[in-house]
């Protein structure tokens, strides 16, 4: 099975020059976990998501979390959510983003998921342009 | 690739009754049959292009459980999406045929969801982000509350500085300011009011007067129903009237076959039909909807069987 047949053809994006404000109104109205960030013509620059968002309030939360011998305070990143809001998403977006084509083979995703632990991956044409999305639970559904 | 523009998209809840009893102080009806979809004009064209393999992109205002549960339909469907989110819910519209009186339903429609500044210039980036990867854009239904009523000019004029075709189908105090953008085609909808800028459409002439009027803005075609199985067709040059057969005619479903209208136009000409054929193929599109209780007509003998059964007669020029 090739990623065309499995893919959501889903082009919710956020532009690079919008706040981290839209991407979290965007991410929760939308109820996705992150989304591709795009260029004016649509081509694929990078990548954000809620984890990402949290990174850039508080550098170090996630290894807070797994040492367990710090609890962060929630005020604080609140605060700092207030200070960055305003920020570009490109600031805080992976720039080194992993995307696929339409044409490439459902097991090589698989293995670029599972590598990379992601959950979502851009679908690009052949100028870059964002044609859609593979989400993990597609592949595990295509697998059924 | 086709773009189609839904700013007041709906989900629609289409109930047949054989009745509506007065019962103790309560008017209640059992509906016998319902359907539910995604709606709303430009997601109806949308979804007519989807039925015959056309790929095409969907994208508007959506929000809430209402707007999750639309664009996942039209997901289903094979339809690209990209709509913009807002913080209210989107509408749902409900509309109730009574058995006997299908051509007639009584159609509740919201007005839809509050739309402020900061939505439109997210969906503007949008928009303009889509014009890069399409040759048509369909602009559909009507606007909600808080967007101004030029809007649509505003984007048929950003198309059509890119060298995109546009097609307008709105009705009432939408349909001037789109009109003066010079839109490919416009299809006043004439369903709530037969006025059109201003001009009451009494007759055919009254039609055609009107047409004319928006022509000089720079439209190519303006088309106008008469009554549900008959339009007339109005270029620089030409006037084509179009009728099909009402008495072949068993309607069950009359929501949205005008959307399907559009759709078929769109498809045909992009197979290379001229507009007036194209005009015609959709029209039996329209009319082959109305035959199923389904928005979407996904029977092509259906269509083949209403296409043989419409004229299509040009009447002569149109700006002399």
């Amino acid at each position: 099975m090739r990623v065309k047949d499995i893919m959501t053809r889903d082009l919710t994006a956020v532009r690079e020059n919008q706040s981290l404000k839209a991407l979290i109104f965007l991410l929760e109205k939308s109820e996705l976990s992150g989304v591709p960030v795009i260029d004016k013509r649509g081509t694929v620059v990078g990548f954000i998501s809620e984890r990402d968002v949290i990174s850039a309030a508080l550098p170090n939360y996630f290894e807070m979390l797994r040492t367990a011998s710090y609890l962060p305070d929630i005020n604080q990143l609140s605060r700092r959510l207030e200070e960055i809001k305003g920020d570009p998403v490109s600031k805080y977006m992976v720039e080194d983003v992993i995307t696929v084509d339409e044409d490439e083979e459902d097991i090589h995703v698989a293995d670029l998921i599972i590598r990379n632990e992601l959950n979502r991956v851009p679908v690009v044409d052949e100028d870059g342009m964002l044609t859609g999305i593979v989400q993990r639970i597609d592949l595990l559904g295509a697998l059924l | 690739m086709i773009l189609t523009v839904t700013l007041n998209p709906a989900y629609d809840l289409i109930y047949w009754v054989k009745e509506i009893e007065q019962k103790g102080e309560t008017q209640l009806s059992r509906a016998f049959r319902t359907h539910a979809s995604a709606g709303g004009k430009g997601i109806n064209v949308s979804m007519y292009l989807a039925s015959v393999g056309v790929e095409n992109i969907a994208m508007g205002l959506i929000g809430g459980h209402t707007g999750r549960t639309i664009k996942r339909s039209l997901r289903e469907e094979g339809i690209i999406t990209n709509f913009t989110w807002i913080s209210d819910e989107t509408r749902s519209n409900v509309a109730i045929l009574k058995k006997g009186q299908e051509d007639n339903p009584i159609e509740v429609n919201s007005e839809g969801p509050e739309i402020s500044e900061r939505v439109l210039d997210q969906f503007k980036d949008q928009y303009e982000t889509m014009l890069h990867r399409v040759s048509w854009v369909v602009l559909s239904g009507s606007l909600p509350p808080g967007i101004p009523k030029s809007y649509y000019r505003e984007l048929v004029e950003q198309a059509k500085d890119m060298g995109i075709k546009t097609v307008v189908n709105t009705g009432g105090e939408y349909v001037g300011p789109a009109a003066k953008a010079g839109p490919f085609l416009i299809k006043p909808d004439i369903r709530e009011r037969k006025e059109v800028m201003g001009e009451k459409l009494t007759n055919s002439q009254s039609i055609i007067d009107v047409g004319r009027k928006i022509l000089n803005f720079g439209t190519e075609y303006v088309l106008l129903s008469h009554g549900l199985t008959g339009d007339i067709l109005i270029s620089k040059d030409k006037i084509w009237e179009l009728e099909a057969n009402r008495d072949q005619l068993t309607v069950k479903n009359r929501v949205g076959a005008g959307d399907s209208l559009i759709g078929g136009i769109i498809y045909q000409v992009e197979e290379g039909k001229s507009v007036q054929e194209a005009v015609r193929y959709g029209l039996a599109a329209g009319m082959a909807c109305t035959e199923v209780y389904e928005k979407i007509c996904r029977d092509a003998s259906l269509v083949q069987a209403q296409l043989e059964q419409i004229s299509l007669n040009e009447l002569g020029d149109s700006l002399k």
